[in-house]
């Protein structure tokens, strides 16, 4: 009880951990990622339903039925906005976004899921709109990395696509991605 | 053979946006000692404690329950971690009343909190990495995917946030009081996850809430008069398959009408008397009255322009003022199982709602995957 003057902003415990771990990707994400750095998008497409998966699972979770090799699948890097949102970044430990961003889920033409999270770019943030056709802005080749991309996460793009960006297409109709908003 | 399950006791802390008079375990005990205050009973009395939190990253303590066993009396008793993402609360509830209806136990303690001010809930749901979208980032696409459906006019969320931060002025206990607020303040609030708006979401709060449930016919001998569980149910779905309606959760929609089958109810909206719904983001009331079929298609924003979700309309919903006036985030689902309890025991103040009779209690977490609901009543089956 000897000092009770200390101000309580001094009782910070500072505990940074850091953790590092490597993994081998399964041997479906190593195409998709050589692919990735090749300039294509690859995934599955269930032999059943025809769903196609970006990237492959190995299975169709809705048939249950497993894909492999042989159901790759490329789809385009062109596609629809699905649904976005425009996010007034909060200043948290690590938050490297200081002003409002684009996040953004886009339906790449033959895949029948989204990529979720990305940038859009060549047009005001007050103009964007779902239906929005867009296409890939890919990084140059030899900056293109398989970071981001893990055995644990639904695939990324991110090492390799900067942005999507306004074709100037006529927008999409409502009907090719209602069901994919998502 | 099972047996009914019911709430006798019920206690909730003061929710505020730093509780910095209390410890973790401190907060803990004062909603737990008003739930054994309520139901009449000791610490001795409880045979079993389910303890359910959001993510353990919210305050960086993993494995909060190990250290909490000892305020929580738990030793030497069985002690039940449960972790459904922002639905916890709910399903915390769910997994306790379970104990009481395979009649393991007689007298279980439930309880479920958070103590955001001790951490960064953003930090946590960004996994330490940048460009973190928080909750309303990732509902906000789907609220937006809602409002062009269904046409419904901007003023809705604003007005479920104006209604819900006054049914909040009449509940002590609640995080946000705000007696001025108006449309027009919430209209001109900063816009944060376009569409949502700074007053259309949720506090960040620290806060808990404890049930003490019981058999039937325990509750049937106690004073006061008890909660009385006519159905639950819990149901899931992945966060991200093609073809998945987000704004219409198939897991959502089976969870609704498990509960209205278990409890008998045909048509919802005429034989729920309240409901107690997890609306973090004010678009949320319409979509899940949508969701789970109280409305039909585009009907959910027309209950909420007519005034019906209001504390005097003919459907209301959050008396207490929701998840939009306190956001203790494991508590939260909890708070609306409580809530509904406190409802049909003719036991929630200057909140109550005449005549309740059957109220409806539901939460839900993670991407709009998981669900918790329950039908609680003022008379045993």
């Amino acid at each position: 009880m000897s000092d009770t003057t200390t101000p309580k902003e001094n009782l910070v415990m500072n505990h940074l951990v850091s953790l590092s771990y490597s993994e081998e990707l399964t041997p479906i994400l190593e195409r998709y990622v050589d692919a990735l750095i090749d300039g294509r998008i690859v995934g599955h497409k269930c032999p059943q339903c025809g769903r196609v998966y970006v990237p492959g699972k190995g299975y169709c979770p809705i048939c249950v039925v497993e894909t492999t090799d042989k159901d790759e699948f490329e789809v385009s890097d062109r596609g629809t906005v699905t649904g976005f949102t425009i996010i007034t970044p909060v200043a948290y430990y690590g938050q490297t976004e200081t002003e409002p961003f684009v996040y953004a889920s886009v339906l790449l033409d033959g895949s029948s899921g989204n990529l979720g999270g990305q940038d859009i770019i060549g047009v005001a943030h007050d103009q964007l709109h779902s239906g929005m056709r867009v296409r890939a802005v890919w990084k140059p080749p030899n900056e293109r990395t398989a970071e981001g991309v893990s055995n644990r996460g639904w695939g990324s793009v991110a090492s390799v696509i900067d942005a999507f960006e306004w074709t100037g297409e006529p927008d999409a109709d409502r009907s090719v991605y209602e069901e994919h908003i998502f | 053979m099972t047996e009914q399950a019911a709430v006798i006791g019920v206690g909730q802390t003061h929710h505020k946006k730093k509780r910095a008079d209390v410890s973790i375990p401190g907060l803990l005990r004062e909603a737990a000692l008003r739930a054994l205050d309520d139901a009449e009973c000791t610490w001795a009395d409880i045979d079993a404690v389910v303890i359910g939190k959001a993510p353990d990253a919210f305050e960086g303590i993993v494995q909060p329950e190990l250290f909490l066993a000892d305020a929580l009396g738990g030793a030497g008793k069985p002690m039940l971690r449960v972790h459904t993402a922002g639905s916890v609360g709910g399903s915390t509830f769910i997994v306790g009343s379970h104990l009481i209806e395979s009649q393991i136990h007689d007298r279980v303690l439930a309880i479920a909190w958070e103590k955001q001010s001790e951490g960064n809930a953003q930090w946590g749901l960004a996994g330490g990495r940048g460009r973190g979208i928080g909750a309303g980032g990732a509902f906000a696409p789907w609220i937006r995917a809602y409002i062009e459906k269904t046409g419904a006019p901007e003023y809705i969320g604003w007005q479920v946030a104006v209604k819900d931060r006054l049914n909040a002025l009449k509940n002590p206990y609640a995080h946000l009081h705000l007696p001025d607020i108006t449309i027009e303040t919430v209209k001109e609030s900063a816009m944060l996850w376009d569409p949502l708006r700074f007053l259309e979401s949720c506090p960040s709060s620290d806060g808990a809430c404890a049930v003490v449930l019981t058999n039937a016919a325990t509750a049937k001998k106690a004073s006061k008069p008890a909660a009385y569980i006519a159905a639950t149910a819990v149901k899931s779905e992945l966060g991200q398959f093609p073809g998945r309606d987000p704004v219409r959760p198939q897991a959502g929609v089976e969870c609704a009408h498990d509960v209205y089958r278990q409890a008998g109810i045909g048509v919802p909206r005429q034989e729920i008397d309240v409901a107690e719904i997890y609306v973090p983001f004010s678009w949320y009331e319409p979509m899940w009255l949508e969701g789970h079929d109280i409305a039909g298609p585009g009907e959910g924003w027309k209950m909420v322009e007519g005034g019906d979700t209001e504390l005097t309309g003919s459907f209301p919903v959050n008396a207490s003022g929701g998840v939009l006036s306190s956001n203790p985030i494991g508590a939260s689902g909890m708070l609306r199982f409580a809530e509904a309890a406190l409802q049909v025991r003719g036991q929630a103040g200057e909140h109550q709602v005449d005549g309740v009779r059957t109220a409806l209690a539901q939460a839900y977490g993670g991407a709009a995957q998981y669900f918790a609901m329950g039908i609680l009543r003022n008379e045993p089956a």
